[in-house]
């Protein structure tokens, strides 16, 4: 009855239903290796007279845990998830999970910026539309304390819900993990995780003469000897209101700034938050193209891409892009550790969480789901498959099979990098336990950063000084938060 | 049959049902169109009116009476969000009218092919406003968009038409009159085309000159139309979303965050239901006023 075995993907394949892609990840499901797979796939898409026999390739060990898999079969889930390289990898394989499981998932792929507003709102309403969800980690907060999303503890410690051993919950990186809790609950769990880091263009860096920045001043300084417009631009961040603050909170940790003291003021706004701000503005407003006020990842990547660019710092899932066989910047691209500031390194780490919606009654259904996609084998087939490389598990950045293609790409770097990024992207403060995570969490953060959003904004649209933009900010902060009650002499 | 025959008699002579059909059907007819107003219309306006009178604590609703309206006088943003929302719309309806007028008059002129670009003017209203938002954003963008390469034949440098502080709200304007000109121009092209044409022809044989034409007599005997078009644009240029939300979500800084824009953040994205209905009911209240003065003065 379960369709799951090479012979049967070998089947689909000769009726020409898969791409060569979905038939590598889904072989690498059934724990075929990726060289058996493609030689595989060779013979048979060449119309090879194939005695590569499937059973060649499939003497691997089994790749799904030991639980009742059927528990929840014919069962329907509607999963909201972001438009992204990883949603279209997991896609990808999700028949080999219908055929596991009996379950059918009905992914709705959402742009970024409505993903949570989507979310939100059916959650606000009730209506109980979404069985699971995929959000970003700051939104965890805010979804655990209306007690929208379940506490995913109790499933993990289930042994008829999880196979512990074969899940490995502790191979999920740690400060991922971490960013999806909520007063003890785990409130979700990493589908991807991210750091930032500098891309720089190789080829233009040999041409210059120039040496990879180890300081802020000298990636600005680096960026302004590049600039040369309308052709090419120094550099490009985020500056836009609503995609702005992850990469600022870099500059913020690297100037020894904090977005709020241990009595909950606002400090976004003092000596270091401004000159911070003043640095950022300064290197996009003397080398970065115009308009920047308004640029998210969408603008940022397409002019990277092509080649507009000397420089980005931003995160690293977009690497495996520039290396597409139709980018312009393949085999251009370098990777350098994010420069220091003065006080520090801004490390930084985001993750996006997948959520079961505590209003759905097919809550093992979405856990099983859950379980499935972040599982070390769909980590790891969904990379060597797909565009991405944010696998939130440590076993698939070790991989030697996944390790042996970025390394033909040139991105053995890249990785050390990006893995270095995310487990250094804690900043410890006993004075002032508010803020000791990249970005601060509680429930009201996503509204106090779009303010903080709009002040950046700003200052890059060229209306107003850091200063003056960062006051503004602060007092708007605090009335979020004096709204919701933080300053309450009571409490 | 036989039964029938004789039962039917005996309501007409009663002489109730017909005269009560008579008196009711109208109404009768009418509930299938109350019914789908008060569903789409009436019942979400009354919800959101108790909305506003709430606020959302750990997954329910509690009642606060006018705390809502109380932060939203007290809140900077808001009375910003006003003035952005004061500008957009003043600067659209003065765009739209003006271009909008000036196509109508060309298109009065009975020109050859007048129907072809009486079709075009069309396909603009014709498209979703969050497409041609996406549409502009990318023709817009500072790098490689098709707006700065063609200025740059011309030797300007380029611009970021969505990142400036001083372009931002002006850009978003003529996107809208892009979209929206076209409506007026044919409201406007419908009023001349109803023009009696006694007056127009006297003035003509007086030796009135075209333009004392158009100030003189055109333009007052058309008065009632343009203010029927304004009116519509300006109850539409107070609901823009699309366009905003789709280009600048309001940036830089708050610089395009209108009333709607912030309604829909507080609501949607900060997650405050009630404090997002209380400044959409206040908005709408506000738009229904204007209109209603709007139009009570162009009938005077």
């Amino acid at each position: 009855m379960r369709r799951n075995t090479i012979g049967a993907l070998v089947d689909e394949l000769d009726r020409g239903r898969l791409s060569r892609r979905q038939f590598l990840a889904r072989a690498s499901l059934l724990g075929v290796s990726l060289g058996a797979a493609s030689a595989l796939y060779a013979a048979r898409a060449g119309e090879v007279a194939a005695q590569a026999t499937p059973a060649g390739g499939a003497a691997a060990a089994p790749a799904t845990g030991n639980i009742d898999w059927q528990q929840a079969s014919g069962q329907t889930l509607r999963v909201p998830m972001q438009t992204h390289p990883t949603t279209t990898a997991i896609m990808e394989v999700l028949p080999e999970f219908e055929a596991l499981t009996g379950i059918k998932v009905q992914i709705e792929e959402l742009d970024w910026s409505v993903l949570h507003e989507k979310i939100l709102t059916d959650f606000q309403s009730g209506s109980g539309t979404y069985d699971a969800v995929m959000h970003g980690c700051y939104t965890t907060p805010l979804y655990a304390t209306n007690g929208w999303v379940e506490d995913l503890t109790t499933y993990l410690d289930d042994p008829a819900l999880t196979d512990t051993s074969w899940f490995d919950v502790d191979d999920l990186f740690a400060p991922s993990r971490e960013l999806l809790t909520w007063e003890e609950g785990q409130f979700g769990l990493p589908v991807y995780s991210q750091s930032d880091l500098l891309y720089y263009r190789t080829d233009l860096y040999e041409s210059a003469g120039l040496a990879v920045p180890e300081t802020l001043e000298e990636y600005a300084a680096n960026a302004q000897t590049l600039n040369n417009p309308p052709s090419l631009y120094g550099t490009a961040m985020w500056g836009s209101k609503d995609q702005s603050p992850p990469i600022f909170f870099i500059y913020l940790h690297a100037f020894g700034g904090e977005y709020l003291d241990a009595d909950w003021n606002p400090t976004i706004n003092n000596e270091a938050g401004v000159a911070a701000l003043t640095a950022y503005a300064d290197i996009l407003k003397t080398a970065g193209p115009p308009g920047i006020a308004s640029w998210g990842f969408p603008e940022t990547n397409n002019a990277f891409t092509a080649a507009l660019l000397g420089h980005t710092l931003q995160a690293t899932v977009f690497a495996p892009g520039y290396q597409a066989e139709t980018a312009p910047v393949r085999g251009k691209v370098g990777y350098a550790v994010t420069p220091k500031g003065p006080v520090q390194r801004g490390y930084s780490t985001f993750a996006m969480s997948l959520a079961i919606s505590s209003r759905t009654e097919r809550k093992t259904a979405a856990w099983l789901f859950i379980q499935w996609a972040l599982s070390k084998g769909v980590c790891k087939a969904t990379t060597l498959s797909g565009d991405r490389g944010d696998s939130p598990r440590a076993s698939t950045w070790t991989d030697p099979e996944v390790r042996g293609v970025w390394d033909a790409l040139g991105m053995g770097e890249w990785a050390d990098i990006t893995l270095e990024g995310m487990s250094k992207a804690v900043y410890p403060n006993a004075s002032n336990p508010v803020c000791t995570s990249f970005e601060p969490r509680f429930p009201e953060y996503l509204q106090t950063r779009d303010h903080l959003g709009a002040a950046i904004s700003s200052v890059l649209a060229g209306s107003d000084e850091p200063k003056a933009a960062l006051d503004k900010a602060a007092q708007q902060i605090r009335a979020v938060l004096e709204h919701a009650g933080y300053y309450n002499a009571s409490s | 049959m036989q039964a029938t025959t004789t039962r039917r008699p005996d309501l007409t002579v009663a002489g109730a049902r017909p005269r009560l059909g008579r008196g009711a059907d109208p109404y009768l007819l009418l509930v299938p169109a109350l019914a789908v107003l008060f569903l789409v219309s009436v019942y979400p306006t009354i919800y959101a009116f108790y909305l506003s009178l709430t606020t959302h604590v750990g997954g329910v609703n509690e009642f606060v009476g006018l705390e809502n309206y109380a932060q939203m006088v007290r809140d900077p943003l808001f009375w910003d969000s006003l003035r952005v929302t004061a500008t957009f719309v003043i600067g659209v309806i003065a765009i739209e009218l003006a271009l909008g007028l000036g196509l109508a008059l060309l298109l009065n002129q009975g020109l050859p092919g007048e129907w072809f670009f009486r079709t075009l003017l069309v396909l603009p209203m014709a498209a979703t406003p969050i497409v041609v938002a996406l549409a502009w954003r990318i023709m817009l963008n500072s790098t490689f968009g098709i707006v700065n390469y063609v200025l740059g034949l011309f030797g300007i440098p380029p611009q970021g038409w969505l990142g400036s502080a001083q372009l931002a709200l002006p850009t978003l304007m003529l996107i809208d009159a892009w979209q929206w000109t076209p409506f007026v121009a044919l409201i406007l092209l419908a009023g001349l085309q109803s023009l009696p044409r006694g007056p127009l022809e006297a003035a003509r044989l007086d030796g009135a000159t075209e333009f004392q034409v158009f100030r003189h007599i055109t333009v007052p005997l058309l008065g009632r139309v343009i203010a029927i078009a304004a009116v519509f644009r300006f109850v539409d240029a107070v609901k823009t979303f699309d366009i905003i939300y789709g280009t600048t979500g309001g940036g830089p800084g708050t610089t395009t965050q209108t009333t709607n824009i912030f309604s829909f953040l507080t609501g949607f994205r900060w997650g405050q239901l009630g404090y997002a209905a209380a400044i959409a009911i206040t908005l709408t209240f506000v738009v229904s006023l204007i209109a209603a003065r709007l139009l009570s003065s162009s009938s005077d």
